[in-house]
């Protein structure tokens, strides 16, 4: 791929996530008040941002034109993201399951990479069942038939 | 089929949630109709339905270990030599604390995978370990580093030439920048060893093949490979979140590799293997209220192992190229795909997750066979609890 390519895809990138970013930017350069901005799973969101009831939706973003007003009112950061995913207290009522996924969460960085010698490139999220769409005809690490 | 599936998953359903609240179990069960209008993603543009069917349980007998066991089951209706099972365990340790600032995970997995008479030849089993250490320096700057083995074998492969073993490192840094972008840069080394036809190889026996089948010409070698992947990310307004990954994957050492193509009856398990580079990008939303909506574009440029083909004989039939005339097959590929997700509590812990992803593939080959678009359209639900 010509370098050129991908530094004009890296520029349009960084201009348009910039103009279109501003209106979260501003809270988040008040540093002495809340958490920095955590993106270790690469979806582009604050992994910071709690999860409650595991259904994959922050409960923030349920709450967030709420939120959003309060914030404007007060001119403070109203959310307040909680350092780890869930801060759900000591640890003494939680079950091996609860207290796994906590920690699950801290090594979310670590549990996988980008390397390999693999022919998919998990692009394609898919349902979660199987690889995603694109590499269901895999046979033997091959996606071809016989 | 279909139905015998779901059967099977119900009963194992009732089976774990039985046993499953008082011991300590959590567990996921998925199924999955998939139409493809080029399953095989070539020229031929053949197109097939499959469905899938999974089960998976998660057991924490302690609260820094998990074991985990996976059936899946896929099905094609009209590739039925393609359908498959696939058996998977495994056990994850992870020993450090949460407030810790260093972190380990170690993961070791297996997977069988078991295909139809028709496809036996696949069959195979695979075993992974992963040992990986996180450090944070500062809330914002995090290092990693880490080792993979994988081991695969072919179970009905006589003799054993598709088997390898992979050993790959990897580091990274994880550093948030100007406040809000997220600035992920990994690289990575790999070694495996593989069995491939030499370039100067200068016959391949003809039939019949047993006991001297094409397979016995091949020989036992070994190559590299090495990898930098750049990953920026953020959020848009609240909202949504973007993130552009750049990969660019070089092999060394496979100057005198040849393997067997896909039309010579011993496809080699490096076939689908390339290097090259590649940039991906993806964007997650959540304006739709209690939805996730996935968009991503990506563009590979793939440069794959030398490739050996039949060719036609001066007087007839189909003969084996020489090692010698085989190339390397470059590809040029585009990707689009729309993933939306509509999440569903159900009591306390359980979610039910139904999912539609449509994709689109537009590839264009150095050679014909491969110069194909392919339109995929996938409907999933899971549930998990």
């Amino acid at each position: 791929m010509k370098p050129t390519v991908c530094w004009l895809v890296l520029t349009l990138f960084l201009v348009f996530t910039s103009v279109h970013g501003e209106e979260t930017s501003a809270p988040q350069s008040n540093e002495s008040q809340k958490t920095k901005f955590v993106d270790l799973d690469g979806d582009g969101f604050d992994d910071n941002l709690p999860d409650v009831n595991r259904d994959g939706i922050p409960e923030f973003m349920q709450f967030a034109p709420l939120i959003a007003t309060a914030a404007i009112s007060q001119n403070v950061i109203e959310f307040q993201a909680p350092s780890g995913h869930l801060d759900l207290g000591t640890g003494l009522h939680l079950s091996n399951s609860q207290r796994f996924s906590q920690l699950e969460f801290c090594v979310r960085g670590i549990t996988r990479h980008r390397g390999g010698f693999g022919t998919g490139d998990e692009f394609v999220p898919g349902s979660g069942i199987g690889q995603g769409t694109s590499t269901s005809t895999c046979a033997g690490g091959v996606c071809r038939p016989r | 089929m279909l139905l015998r599936i779901a059967l099977a998953l119900v009963a194992m359903l009732t089976v774990v949630a039985a046993s499953g609240r008082c011991a300590g179990f959590t567990y996921e069960v998925g199924l999955a109709e998939t139409h493809a209008d080029n399953v095989l993603k070539d020229s031929t543009g053949s197109s097939d339905t499959y469905s899938i069917a999974q089960a998976t349980i998660r057991s924490h007998p302690l609260p820094v270990l998990e074991l985990n066991f996976t059936d899946r089951y896929t099905y094609f209706s009209r590739h039925p030599g393609l359908s498959n099972f696939l058996h998977s365990g495994g056990a994850t340790f992870i020993p450090t604390p949460e407030r810790w600032p260093f972190s380990a995970y170690l993961s070791a997995s297996f997977d069988i995978v078991q295909y139809r008479q028709q496809s036996e030849p696949y069959d195979n089993r695979s075993f992974r370990f992963l040992a990986s250490l996180g450090y944070e320096l500062d809330p914002a700057v995090r290092l990693k580093a880490g080792s993979k083995i994988t081991l695969t074998s072919y179970v009905n492969d006589t003799p054993t030439v598709a088997d390898h073993d992979q050993y790959e490192a990897f580091a990274g840094l994880n550093v948030t920048v100007l406040g809000a972008y997220s600035l992920d840069v990994e690289l990575g080394l790999g070694r495996t060893n593989l069995w491939f036809l030499d370039t100067s190889l200068q016959a391949i026996p003809p039939p019949p093949y047993p006991p001297n089948s094409p397979a016995d010409s091949q020989s036992a070698g070994h190559f590299q490979s090495f990898y930098i992947s750049p990953r920026v990310s953020r959020s848009l307004g609240g909202r949504t979140g973007v993130s552009i990954t750049y990969k660019y994957r070089r092999f060394t050492g496979t100057d005198p590799v040849v393997v067997f193509g896909y039309t010579t009856g011993y496809l080699s398990p490096w076939f689908g293997v390339y290097d090259g580079s590649s940039v991906t990008v993806n964007v997650k939303s959540y304006l739709v209220p209690h939805t996730l909506l996935g968009v991503g574009v990506g563009y590979w440029q793939k440069e794959y192992l030398k490739t050996l083909e039949m060719k036609r004989a001066p007087f007839g039939g189909l003969i084996y190229q020489l090692p010698r005339e085989a190339s390397r097959r470059r590809d040029y590929l585009a990707q689009l795909y729309v993933n939306v997700q509509r999440p569903i509590t159900v009591g306390e812990d359980g979610v039910l997750e139904p999912t539609i992803t449509i994709e689109y593939a537009h590839n264009n080959s150095s050679i014909p066979t491969f110069d194909y678009s392919a339109a995929t359209v996938s409907v999933g639900v899971v549930f998990r609890r």
